[in-house]
């Protein structure tokens, strides 16, 4: 696909999430060649060895050669060990300097945007992968039939929750076709963020699936929309559509209830008639009024297009709805 | 306009008319300013920049930060004094020195207090705002009147400065600049590099608007301009070479960066001066090396949170000072109990109970050592220098991780705010600590399962295979469990001991800074009062006296060796800045008599009859001072 320049600026939207991702994983690679160097035989001495790990404050005051003597042995490790301890370390190192290709993929035209996501995330997420080869080694359970693959994919269904709050994000570029966002719901857990840069032509309101009481979800015409999405508590979604789609944010942290929450710009004056590849003409339709109608925004023109009634304000289901989210009043809900 | 109440001597020797003639520059190898303010009018700020740029140009600095007692003490009141105490020297500086040569001071109130106590040199020059001359409320111009008859009786040189005057061409509030018209003058008098001093200021609100930064920078130019124009000398302490990387920083950062360093984890503390500073280093930066800084709701629940992530397989420390570390007394106790590695971070202040929070003692010696029911060894570090702070971090947690076992490291009010360069540490990958080894445990081995002759067992993690144990602060058998085995009460408690012997057979006896032959008086110290100790022995050295020094830094277990060195010396006395009875006092007698804490220590270890000399006035101590000390304690006839 030819460069896009909305793609380094969502990346540039989402630096924090990845700083944050990085530092775990540098943290996670530090402590792994602690283990290795404290389990490997040796190739110094023990009391150079117990010097360097009592820092200058030591030097003169303590004798190292008899630290080392006494705290110098760790049980050496077996080959076998060491040597899937040194890839999972190689794996998180390659991790811990990751440039911005490692947060970015694109979906293939025509492809299952959720499956795509969710490859793109356990290529990066086999850093989270690799730590848990290291967990599986020192705890002598690992068996390379069923753990060596964490290595090259560590899909997010394995992930444990503090993985979900140091999540990658990603950024995926794509077309306007393929925009079914519904199966992304299922990964935006934890921090995780996902920012799709559009490529062609996309339905106006397609987002407005993943709405849901904790996630931020974002439809701007620019990346400009994005700037702040890393600072989001929480799991975020965005997307950068140029052409015809609405723009509207719903923010968790902006009220108890949806209208608080939830912000649109202009809609269209007319609801689509064309079908975008596999997207209906009806599906585009029906996402449109269900933003129209979650907004609670007056849009005569489209209800008038449908014949329907105009909306008269909140149904006794709608406020049973928002008495509900009242009393979950969860953290971070 | 400005006016010289009295010249004598030195830099005060100049003509104080400028008139166009050109300043007459002083050349010295040192030279101490203070800065002082009523609280809340920025000295401290203006203080920490000043020595900033002077370690940045090559200058050896130390800083000492003079803060009242009370957060917001009232204005113009000697008690009140708050400020900055900055020692620059063409070579490296330990310690704050002696007294001051300049002063800025934005009242007349708090330039007293400082020379009541003599903290001035005979030959001192005072900048000091004139406003208070003209004030418009009677008691203050009879106050202004009074303090420049006290000070004429010195021998200063009192240069009177519109501050305020000038500051109002400026900025609206003038008590919200001074401090950078301060910075301005000093700048000027002291030829520091202004684009250096405009990076600081820039440092300094960076979390402020530009419209602040500029309106300071407007100031800082406005004192320099002023100075040109109204001074008639300068001072000029030239810069020591350097040859390598330094950092400047005080040493409580250094703490908090040391804590990173050695690769723990999690910070637990609830703020308390002076320690508080501490977390707020680390809070800036910990999270993005992968740490974390738990603010708890009291100082139990903060060194809790530190023994259950130590329990969980980290290594964790908790900051605090003196009455924190009261409150801590029985977790350090739990710590001890089920063998957790912990670090205590004690940055200690004046005491008993609330005491003195921003004034600098060395009273928590023996709480640290000895400050809990039951028999609870631990090992007691002490840095004798912010450099050591950063250091000393490593050290203690390494050990803490080898023997299971809590570390304290006492630091002090001194060290907390002063602020001094020294060469960048080299983070070492061996500095973070192996984690533990979560291998699975070998058929039949206990969770404290103590090595007969060392006392040391394998540490356990809660997952571990074959690792799940209880812990408990109840007396326990190997396998953490409940004992009713009288056998076991003496046998675990033997084990926890015996780790420290271990500890102790592996340090190397002190330095004998003078003669380690031995002499005629040995000063033995600890902590923060290194620099000046070394400072008048040298000092006292030149004069031909028999005296040496040595400085400890272990306090449990102590150095190996210290009865053999005090019997080289005719006299061994301790130099504390914590409390000793006057043994000329009524009612003291030798028996009755409470000593030093290290002497106390000292005395109950080597049995040798180790006098003390020590202080509680709230300060460093001065060199000067000690070289007086030393000249009274060598025994008769005892030149070198």
């Amino acid at each position: 696909m030819p460069s896009d320049d909305r793609v380094p600026q969502a990346l540039e939207a989402l630096a924090g999430a990845r700083e944050t991702f990085r530092a775990a994983v540098a943290a996670a690679a530090e402590e792994v060649r602690g283990f290795v160097a404290a389990h490997r035989a040796p190739a110094d001495g023990a009391a150079e060895r117990a010097a360097r790990e009592l820092g200058p404050f030591a030097t003169g005051r303590i004798d190292t050669s008899r630290f080392g003597a006494l705290f110098g042995g760790a049980e050496p490790l077996d080959a076998s060990a060491l040597e899937w301890l040194g890839r999972a370390q190689a794996v998180l190192g390659e991790a811990a300097g990751a440039d911005d290709r490692y947060f970015q993929a694109d979906v293939p035209a025509g492809a299952d945007l959720r499956n795509a996501a969710n490859a793109a995330l356990a290529r990066a997420g086999r850093a989270f992968g690799a730590a848990r080869v290291v967990e599986l080694v020192r705890g002598g359970r690992f068996r390379e039939t069923d753990h060596a693959a964490y290595l090259e994919s560590f899909p997010p269904a394995l992930w444990t929750r503090a993985e979900r709050e140091l999540a990658p994000p990603l950024v995926l570029a794509m077309a306007g076709a393929d925009l079914q966002v519904g199966g992304l719901a299922e990964l935006l857990l934890g921090s995780q963020k996902i920012v799709l840069v559009v490529r062609t032509p996309a339905p106006p309101a397609a987002l407005v699936r993943l709405i849901t009481p904790g996630v931020f979800v974002i439809q701007a015409s620019d990346a400009g929309g994005l700037k702040g999405l890393s600072t989001v508590a929480g799991a975020a979604v965005g997307a950068v559509i140029a052409q015809g789609a609405v723009q509207f944010v719903h923010d968790p942290a902006a009220g108890s209830t949806l209208p608080a929450r939830l912000s649109v710009g202009t809609l269209p004056a007319e609801e689509p008639k064309q079908a975008l590849g596999r997207y209906t003409a009806a599906q585009q339709v029906e996402e449109l009024r269900q933003l129209a109608s979650l907004a609670r925004v007056n849009a005569p023109a489209l209800l008038a297009l449908d014949g329907g009634p105009a909306p008269v304000g909140p149904t006794l289901a709608d406020k049973l709805a928002a008495w509900l989210l009242q009393q979950a009043a969860v953290p971070g809900m | 306009m400005v006016t010289t109440i009295k010249a004598e001597a030195g830099v005060a020797a100049a003509e104080a008319d400028t008139s166009g003639a050109e300043p007459v520059v002083h050349r010295c190898s040192e030279h101490t300013v203070e800065i002082l303010s009523d609280s809340g009018e920025g000295a401290q700020k203006c203080g920490q920049a000043f020595g900033t740029v002077s370690a940045k140009m090559g200058n050896g600095a130390w800083t000492v930060e003079i803060i009242p007692a009370e957060i917001q003490p009232p204005a113009r009141t000697p008690a009140g004094a708050s400020g900055n105490r900055i020692r620059i020297s063409s070579a490296q500086v330990t310690n704050w020195g002696d007294r001051t040569n300049l002063v800025v001071a934005f009242n007349e109130q708090v330039l007293l207090s400082r020379h009541e106590i003599g903290a001035f040199a005979d030959d001192a020059v005072i900048l000091v705002e004139n406003m208070w001359a003209t004030h418009e409320d009677e008691d203050i111009r009879k106050a202004w009147a009074s303090a420049m008859a006290q000070l004429a009786t010195a021998h200063y040189r009192v240069i009177e400065v519109p501050m305020e005057e000038q500051c109002l061409t400026v900025v609206e509030n003038a008590r919200k600049g001074k401090n950078m018209f301060a910075l301005g003058l000093l700048a000027w008098i002291y030829d520091r590099d202004l684009e250096l001093v405009r990076e600081q200021i820039a440092y300094t609100f960076r979390k402020k608007s530009a419209e602040v930064y500029e309106a300071n920078i407007a100031l800082l130019d406005l004192g320099v301009k002023w100075a040109s124009e109204h001074l008639d000398f300068r001072i000029q302490v030239p810069a020591a070479p350097v040859g390598q990387a330094m950092v400047v920083m005080n040493g409580n950062q250094a703490l908090a960066l040391g804590g990173i360093a050695s690769g723990m984890e999690l910070a637990a503390m609830y703020p308390i001066t002076p320690a508080t500073s501490v977390s707020h280093h680390l809070s800036d930066v910990f999270e993005s090396y992968g740490g974390v800084v738990h603010q708890a709701e009291d100082e139990i629940a903060a060194i809790g949170v530190a023994i259950g992530a130590s329990y969980a397989g980290k290594c964790a420390f908790t900051i605090t000072s003196g009455p924190g570390l009261a409150l801590k007394t029985e977790f350090i106790g739990l710590a001890t109990m089920i063998e957790v590695p912990l670090v205590i971070v004690d940055v200690q202040r004046g005491g008993p109970s609330t005491g003195l929070p921003t004034k600098v003692e060395q009273s928590d010696l023996l709480a640290a050592v000895f400050g809990q029911p039951g028999d609870t060894p631990k090992v007691v570090l002490a840095p004798a220098t912010i450099e050591e702070c950063f250091h000393v971090m490593i050290t203690a947690r390494r050990i803490a991780d080898a023997f299971r076992v809590p570390v304290l490291v006492l630091s002090d009010a001194n060290l907390a705010t002063g602020v001094q360069p020294f060469p960048r540490p080299e983070p070492r990958p061996e500095w973070f600590s192996p984690p533990p080894d979560q291998s699975p445990v070998p058929e039949g081995l206990r969770p404290f399962d103590w090595d007969a002759r060392t006392g040391l067992s394998q540490r356990f993690i809660p997952g571990q295979p074959g690792g799940m144990h209880i812990v408990t602060g109840l007396h326990h058998d190997e396998n953490g469990k409940l004992t009713y085995d009288q056998k076991m009460y003496q046998h675990s408690s033997a084990m926890r001991s015996r780790k420290l012997a271990v500890l102790q057979e592996m340090l190397q006896p002190p330095v004998v800074t003078g003669d380690a032959d031995g002499g005629d008086l040995l000063l033995v110290g600890w902590g923060s009062t290194r620099g000046a100790i070394e400072e008048a022995v040298e000092q006292a050295r030149g004069e031909g006296l028999s005296v040496s020094s040595t400085h400890l830094s272990f306090l449990s277990p102590l150095q190996p060796g210290l009865k053999q060195i005090f019997s080289k010396f005719k006299k061994v006395m301790t130099v504390e800045i914590n409390y000793s009875d006057d043994p000329t006092a009524p009612y003291i007698t030798e028996e009755n008599r409470r000593r030093g804490q290290l002497s106390f220590l000292l005395r109950a270890s080597t049995l040798v009859d180790v006098d003390c000399w020590t202080r509680v006035l709230g300060e460093p101590l001065r060199p000067a001072t000690l070289v007086d000390v030393i000249r009274a304690n060598v025994p008769q006839g005892g030149a070198r």
